[in-house]
């Protein structure tokens, strides 16, 4: 069957290609959440600019990738880990599109709480958050590029991590916001900016086990 | 579940050449199995241990066993007659009688017992009713079966297997030879087999084995590598030799 494995090469040269634009969009998503928050941090608007104005890329690569997925399926009708790589790449383009999205936010929260605001103190804690989210985000794209089973497996315990640093940001930005009225404004736009960067972590472990999915057949249920 | 067959530790040798090695496989009643596996990796020989169709291949020992309804089809004093009444076979190429369908389909039949016209008449429609092809030649019952298309050539040859009431019907790559649409209307007619009675089937085309049966069976060398769940051997095959040739990648 010459002709059979011809076109199973060709396919499987689409797949690749296909994960590398699950890859690159991974890629945007992660630049999207870094500035943004280092514009929230910094009081950049210059920055926030910027991240806004990439707004529609990640809709964008969301839509097309998506497309090329089910025309894969459509044509080839892949199984075994064929199938699990397109499907888990189907759900992990969405998570990469939310967390490209709270990016974006983060970033127009910049814009609006402009110069005007006192500034207090610098929210470290959300570049910690962030660190840490991205650095989920890494490996779990890291664990679907290699098939990495036992990396993917490593990301979803990261997120207790992410959600102490949640805690501790909102109690020290409400007593911030008791001591000092007119850091209410800023401090609830804060509250909100390390929510985003918690969903970011949980966005992360959620491509994790769709990594852990397509590399071994494993379904996570949730506990 | 009830088995319908069990294989146990079957061999089997076709001169000093190994064709089938220590192959073990339970096959639960009403459920179509599908055997897939590169040419040449024995799957051909696996189904027709089944009903010792082997039997009368020069040169070829089997050994191991096979069981039907629990019981022992090599052991001595089987009525290897009876027994290919209870375990039918369909093949590649249509391969009708050169007679008519009424002929065809009432051959076993009389082989096994008498029947008056009422019987037969009986015997001839449901059938060909089972088989799906009952609407298409109900007005020709008389004419001949070479007539047929390739198609109903091949629904014929399965109701003429099904007249004799079988509990099992073996099927070496029954739609290799048909068009898609013909194909379709015999993956059909095997989903409502299943209702009755157990299916065993070797397909070449991996789509077919993926939508038609309930379990999968992968053949290499001679070797039973994987046998499982359909849906577990094409979304997450156990063995990696599984994997390269589900996914094209083999050799
Ligand atoms: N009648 C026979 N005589 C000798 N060797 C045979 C015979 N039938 C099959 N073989 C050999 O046994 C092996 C398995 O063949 P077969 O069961 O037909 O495989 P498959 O159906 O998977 O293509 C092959 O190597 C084939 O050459
Ligand atoms: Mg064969």
């Amino acid at each position: 069957m010459p002709e059979v494995r011809l076109m199973a090469r060709q396919f499987h040269q689409d797949l690749d290609k296909l994960k590398d634009r699950v890859l690159e969009m991974g890629a945007k998503a992660r630049l999207n959440v870094v500035e943004g928050v280092r514009s929230v941090v910094e009081r950049d608007t210059e920055l926030a600019e910027r991240v806004i104005l990439r707004g529609e890329e990640l809709n964008r690569m969301d839509v097309e990738i998506e497309r090329d997925a089910l025309d894969l399926l459509a044509l080839n009708q892949p199984v075994a880990q064929d199938l699990r790589t397109v499907g888990a790449s189907l759900k992990i383009i969405t998570y990469l599109d939310r967390i490209g999205r709270y990016g974006y936010d983060l970033a127009k929260m910049t814009k609006q709480l402009g110069a005007r605001e006192p500034s207090g103190k610098k929210p470290v804690t959300l570049s910690l958050m962030a660190d840490h989210a991205m650095m989920m985000l890494d490996a779990a794209l890291s664990a679907y590029k290699d098939r990495d089973g036992a990396k993917a497996r490593g990301v979803g315990p990261q997120d207790e991590v992410v959600d102490a640093l949640y805690e501790q940001m909102f109690r020290t930005t409400v007593t911030t916001m008791l001591e000092d009225p007119r850091t209410i404004t800023r401090g609830a736009h804060l509250i909100l900016a390390a929510r985003h960067l918690e969903r970011c972590a949980d966005n992360a472990s959620k491509i994790a086990e769709k990594a852990l999915y397509m590399a071994t057949g494993e379904r996570r249920l949730p506990v | 579940m009830q088995k319908a067959i069990r294989v146990k530790a079957l061999d089997v040798h076709y001169g000093r050449s190994r064709a089938l090695k220590s192959v073990s496989m339970d096959i639960p009643e009403r459920s179509v199995v599908a055997l897939i596996g590169p040419s040449g990796c024995g799957k051909s020989t696996f189904l027709r241990c089944l009903n010792r169709m082997n039997d009368t291949v020069p040169g070829a020992k089997v050994e191991g066993d096979v069981e039907v309804d629990g019981h022992s089809v090599y052991r001595n004093g089987t009525d290897v007659v009876e027994l290919r009444r209870q375990v039918g076979m369909v093949f590649q190429k249509p391969n009708p009688f050169p007679k008519s369908i009424r002929d065809n389909v009432l051959f076993g039949p009389r082989l096994h017992r008498r029947m008056d016209r009422a019987e037969c008449d009986r015997v001839l429609e449901s059938s060909l009713r089972r088989a799906a092809i009952w609407d298409e030649v109900k007005d020709r019952l008389d004419a001949p079966a070479m007539g047929l298309s390739g198609g109903q050539q091949q629904r014929l040859c399965i109701a003429r297997a099904l007249a004799v009431e079988p509990r099992i019907l073996l099927m070496d790559e029954p739609c290799s030879a048909l068009d898609p649409i013909a194909t379709a209307k015999i993956e059909e007619l095997i989903q409502d087999l299943k209702k009755e009675l157990t299916v065993v089937m070797v397909t070449h085309n991996m789509q077919q084995a993926a939508r038609a049966s309930d379990y999968t069976g992968f053949f290499y060398l001679g070797e039973l590598v994987e046998f499982g769940t359909t849906k577990q051997v094409f979304e997450n095959p156990r063995e990696k030799r599984t994997e390269d040739y589900v996914t094209g990648r083999f050799g």
